[in-house]
């Protein structure tokens, strides 16, 4: 998927994570753009997947949206409208798989109409299952929040290879 | 920003169907904000549940994603059309955008397709303008969704003037629904106004590539497969984009009606074709003053949109 990467605007990406952030989170945030390939990146608690097909290719790539817990809780509170205290772990599952929907919709988008991406359905990581994808995958780019109070990651895949 | 209560003499009834619990909560809260009391909302996880609920509760209003277990949002909608609720309203709130399968959205009736991610704002403009005429005794829509001054052309009279374009040809308006760079085809119409009294650029009315086939094409009376052709091309035809102009040559008239202070005569100066990559017009949209964003929908043809800035300072 390199010509994919290749082929996403950064700064319409970065303007479209900025906006979705703001719907998930109701908070103003800006995203800083790191080019690829990168290492394994730590594994976070909620961690993410969200496979990504371009129909006039065979390859797949995908994007990993990785959350800690606090930042997972606080946007499950918003999208909720409930104070942080009353968030369950259903809850966090529900609005963690969202976010991974949403944002990586953002960068689907950038594609252009032209290229047919197919989105699949989010996988939620272990801490197994990130290790076997992080060493099985190629890592194409890295959108950071840039104010670093959150530890939101996404990153985009090139080759994006999960356990089964 | 909460509107003013609009209290009903029946309540108005929601259904929400998302297979996440957090979008129906968001949806929710949009559909309070439109201030209207007493409401009731209920809520499904796919289109089976609510096919089930619609047998003991029909909504006036569905909101629906598109993409969920069992049952998608378009097949329901297809499925209450055959059961017969043909009278049951639908707007979708996804993150889909293949243009056929919004066309099909529309063709079952569709009053609105958002896309996420949405403000709660334009979620509840687009509740507000689904459901208004069911609302009894309203007198107008919530004060803060239609503020004359923040409004260079109004629904009303965008309404008019593409009723006038388009003549019998159905078409849906939805206003609040923000124009923005990725959300523009290659090519765009951009019109600049004069307005006595002002000294240089007086407004700025940008139509996609998308609306300048669709008014163009509906006013000179296209088929519906001639339009969606110069739309999937982004290439209108010479007769399109000269009804295109004189469409846009007839909202200067909106927009003096909306002058404040006024009086003001507007009239357009200049329209050429940009490209979305256009660096001005990055900066357009960016605006966040006097302006009216709208989507329109025409049944067979797609959607676009249309924008309209002020620029001159009030």
């Amino acid at each position: 998927m390199s010509d994919l990467a290749c082929s996403v605007e950064v700064a319409c990406v970065q303007s479209s994570l900025s906006r979705a952030w703001w719907f998930l989170s109701g908070e103003r945030s800006a995203f800083n753009y790191t080019p690829g390939p990168v290492g394994v990146l730590p594994f976070a608690e909620f961690s993410y997947f969200m496979p990504l097909t371009l129909a006039t290719k065979t390859q797949r790539g995908g994007v990993g949206v990785f959350m800690q817990r606090g930042d997972a809780v606080q946007v499950a509170a918003y999208m909720f409208g409930v104070p942080r205290d009353q968030v369950d772990d259903d809850d966090l599952r529900d609005a963690c798989a969202e976010v991974c929907n949403v944002l990586s919709d953002c960068i689907a988008l950038q594609f252009g109409a032209e290229q047919d991406i197919k989105m699949g359905l989010p996988l939620c990581a272990s801490a197994t299952d990130y290790v076997f994808i992080a060493e099985n995958s190629v890592s194409g780019a890295v959108y950071q929040e840039s104010t670093g109070a959150r530890s939101l990651l996404i990153v985009l895949y090139d080759s994006l290879i999960s356990p089964n | 920003m909460k509107a003013t209560p609009i209290l009903l003499t029946k309540p108005l009834k929601f259904l929400v169907v998302d297979d996440s619990r957090a979008i129906q909560a968001i949806v929710r809260r949009a559909i309070l904000r439109c201030g209207y009391e007493p409401v009731e909302v209920r809520t499904a996880l796919d289109g089976d549940q609510a096919l089930d609920i619609i047998e003991s509760f029909v909504p006036d209003l569905v909101i629906t994603d598109w993409h969920m277990p069992k049952v998608s949002g378009l097949e329901m909608v297809q499925a209450l059309r055959q059961m017969g609720h043909a009278n049951i309203r639908v707007g979708f709130v996804t993150t889909e955008k293949a243009p056929a399968l919004l066309n099909q959205a529309i063709s079952n009736g569709a009053m609105f397709i958002l896309h996420k991610p949405f403000d709660d704002a334009e979620l509840a403009a687009a509740v507000v303008s689904s459901v208004k005429d069911l609302a009894n005794h309203v007198p107008a829509p919530p004060t803060t969704l239609q503020k004359k001054d923040v409004e260079p052309v109004t629904e009303s009279s965008l309404h008019n003037q593409l009723k006038a374009a388009l003549g019998n040809i159905p078409f849906r308006l939805i206003a609040h629904d923000p124009m923005t760079v990725d959300k523009l085809p290659p090519n765009n119409l951009l019109g600049l106004y004069v307005g006595t009294g002002h000294k240089g650029v007086y407004a700025i009315c940008v139509m996609d590539g998308n609306a300048i086939c669709m008014v163009g094409g509906g006013a000179s009376r296209k088929l519906p497969p001639e339009v969606r052709a110069a739309m999937e091309s982004g290439q209108p035809d010479e007769t399109m984009m000269s009804k295109a102009n004189e469409f846009m040559r007839a909202i200067a008239q909106c927009m003096a009606e909306t002058a404040d202070p006024g009086p003001v005569t507007v009239s357009l100066a200049k329209a050429s074709i940009v490209k979305n990559t256009f660096a001005k017009l990055s900066e357009v949209l960016a605006q966040t003053g006097r302006r009216s964003d709208f989507r329109i929908a025409i049944p067979g043809y797609g959607e676009g949109r249309m924008a309209f800035f002020v620029m001159a300072a009030a």
